[in-house]
């Protein structure tokens, strides 16, 4: 009813190009509100002019919508705007720096120099490493050997009566 | 039944500089400890020597060494079996 209500009385209503509760979301012509009229009614004017002007309106309010950021042109910053930004900046970087350490690691870098001397130091004596080889060697030779011995019963009755 | 490991450890520790040894097999338990090899760092000794069978795959076996200025500690895996020695340097 509030529909065909605002359509009917369009033309009175004082607050028509006011945006409301009543304004159509969609635009509706004249020549579509007047359906069914003949189509060879002389009547009728011819609608054009308005159809090109609310196309031009509704370009107006997209143009104005929209922020076209390839057309602002390059971001120029003012001197003054510029040397605040490098005191924050600098600030905020000295403040990182005055981080504390972190904490110490079990396994921790060595320098490059260390490296190198400690890789360059010569290899496991042979004696350790033969030491090492052999005990390996005989206690596998020894687990091997290993068996299970039979020495007493694993149940054993307790002659419950 | 455990004796013949029990001699080849201990004539282990009696050699000159050797103060703790340990025997420990493939899942990490401890099968033989001496001197100052504790039980519990079986485990850490055979995943020492995991990782070095996995970085060396070609040798066979790799021996680890782990140095400090006055101790050094030899793990070496054969088989199953995981040795460790753990040596006062000289």
């Amino acid at each position: 009813m509030g529909c065909c209500y605002s359509i009917c009385h369009k033309d009175t209503d004082p607050q028509e190009n006011v945006v409301n509760e009543r304004t159509h979301l969609l635009e509706v012509t004249e020549q579509q509100q007047e359906t069914p009229v003949p189509a060879s009614s002389a009547s009728t004017p011819p609608r054009k002019p308005d159809e090109q002007s609310a196309l031009n309106r509704i370009l107006h309010e997209t143009a104005t919508n929209v922020i076209d950021v390839g057309a602002l042109g390059p971001y120029a910053l003012e001197a003054s705007a510029y040397s605040e930004r490098v005191r924050v900046y600098s600030a905020r970087v000295a403040g990182l720096a005055a981080a504390p350490a972190p904490p110490p690691r079990l396994l921790a870098d060595l320098t490059h120099a260390e490296r190198a001397s400690m890789l360059s130091n010569p290899p496991l004596a042979f004696a350790d490493k033969e030491l090492i080889t052999n005990a390996v060697k005989k206690a596998a030779a020894a687990l091997s050997e290993l068996r299970v011995k039979h020495l007493e019963d694993l149940v054993v009755p307790f002659r419950v009566p | 039944m455990e004796k013949d490991l029990d001699r080849v450890v201990e004539e282990i520790i009696s050699t000159p500089n050797v103060k703790g040894c340990l025997v420990a097999d493939h899942q990490g338990l401890c099968l033989a400890a001496k001197g100052t090899a504790h039980v519990d760092s079986a485990g850490i000794i055979v995943a020492v020597s995991e990782q070095a069978c996995k970085i060396e795959p070609n040798l066979k076996p790799p021996t680890v060494c782990l140095e400090t200025d006055k101790k050094q500690c030899l793990i070496q895996r054969h088989g199953t079996i995981t040795g460790a020695i753990f040596k006062q340097k000289d």
